[in-house]
């Protein structure tokens, strides 16, 4: 039925274990948000090359992974990737954990470089915070507990669009390719498109709208 | 044809996404100052993008990686590069402050473009496809029908516009999709100082219209 979907997000949660670290080899290793949260908070406080490799593990990989998707070579990827990961142990004191997951503050500092040097959209400062790379911020403190549930709702929310809109979704996120291209890739009229963008995001919200 | 409902939802999304042009992810990135609940929303998109990085295959990467971003660590962290700059913006209205999307980027001079209404561009990377500016109106004025080529995105930065039904105040944003011929009648008892960002070309169905192509270039 909703195979796009199913592929992209249905995998059941990876059994949260020890982490394994200084061996970025170790495909197979989970994280959770909190671990995550605790990591780059100890990266903040005490400069902690540990919690770093940690890090690295496990985001390095997906986020080459990322912007492989988005059309870098394997040797920009694997570049930028480093960059991102660099930004996450520079940048580290400006990660709010009660404001949103680690995974959202890497997500956002990948895509700002992945604008940055596959686009050549943004001024490239690299050094400067970016007021970007920061998750916007929730309305109340909320706490681990609560992003949790977020991310189960997320999750949720993406599993509830029907394979068209989970396409659309997953063309947004990763294939870098403005409205018209996404119309010639999926040979539909640009007007449809749009149309089932503005379907797709009415069911997100509509599904995550209580998130509050 | 009228002015598509004015909640930015799939703006949002596609600003979370990375998918926008220069030109519009300045306007979102506007709005999201002016407006807590886009933020909101917004947070919720950034988190999906979040969790799809999370259920990514991980991919091949080189073993002697870690090392190499230990031995940068190591480094140093000194920052590079000179002072910034501050970009040169045209006087503002007395008593209005460029949210700091737009204070972060050069911005031209005031332009007259007709009676009550004058324009500003602003400096966008020399790769957008959508072109930003933007645009004050004097109370009262009625800004004729003109068409649109590609979709042209409005945020009110100051005072309020009617659209047809619709009334637009401070911090929101009004779309409107290629074909669409609109009027616009600012109501606020200021100017009406507002956020434009446009890809295309205005089609000149009126006198607006062939004064925008003034400007299009810029």
């Amino acid at each position: 039925m909703n195979d796009v979907a199913t592929a992209l997000v249905l995998d059941p949660p990876v059994p949260v274990r020890r982490i394994a670290v200084l061996n970025v080899r170790t495909g197979a290793m989970a994280l959770s948000p909190e671990q995550a949260s605790v990591l780059v908070s100890r990266l903040a406080c005490d400069g902690d090359r540990q919690a770093f490799a940690a890090l690295f593990a496990y985001y390095f990989p997906r986020v080459k992974s990322y912007l492989l998707r988005a059309g870098a070579s394997p040797a920009v990827a694997e570049d930028l990737a480093q960059e991102t990961m660099l930004r996450v142990w520079r940048r580290a004191a400006s990660f709010n954990a009660s404001a949103g997951a680690a995974s959202t503050w890497i997500f956002v500092i990948a895509r700002n470089l992945r604008i940055d040097r596959l686009r050549g959209e943004r001024s490239g400062d690299d050094l400067d915070a970016d007021p970007s790379d920061e998750p916007d911020a929730a309305p109340n403190g909320e706490t681990v507990a609560i992003m949790n549930e977020r991310k189960e709702r997320v999750r949720q929310a993406l599993g509830a669009l029907s394979r068209e809109q989970a396409q659309i979704v997953q063309l947004f996120y990763f294939d870098e390719q403005p409205h018209a291209e996404i119309a010639r890739t999926l040979g539909i009229p640009l007007g449809t498109v749009k149309s089932r963008v503005r379907l797709a995001v009415e069911r997100l919200r509509a599904q995550l709208g209580d998130l509050g | 044809m009228t002015t598509l409902p004015t909640s930015p939802d799939d703006l949002l999304f596609r600003h979370a996404a990375g998918a926008l042009d220069p030109g519009f992810s300045l306007l979102v990135e506007t709005h999201l100052e002016m407006s807590p609940a886009a933020r909101d929303i917004h947070a919720q998109f950034e988190a999906l993008g979040g969790m799809l990085l999370d259920e990514l295959e991980p991919a091949q990467v080189d073993p002697s990686a870690l090392n190499r971003a230990l031995r940068e660590i190591d480094a140093g962290d000194a920052p590079r590069g000179g002072e910034r700059v501050a970009p040169s913006h045209p006087a503002m209205p007395e008593g209005f402050v460029l949210p700091e999307s737009l204070a972060r980027r050069a911005i031209g001079p005031w332009r007259w473009i007709g009676p009550g209404v004058r324009s500003a561009s602003i400096r966008l990377p020399p790769a957008s496809t959508s072109r930003a500016f933007l645009l004050e109106i004097a109370p009262g004025v009625r800004v004729p029908r003109h068409g649109h080529e590609g979709d042209e995105t409005t945020c009110v930065l100051r005072g309020s516009f009617r659209d047809g039904e619709a009334r637009y105040v401070e911090g929101e944003v009004a779309q409107a999709d290629a074909g669409v011929e609109h009027d616009i009648l600012v109501d606020s008892d200021m100017p009406c100082l507002c956020l434009i960002a446009m890809e295309g070309r205005t089609r000149p169905s009126g006198w607006f219209g062939r004064l925008y192509q003034k400007f299009r270039d810029i």
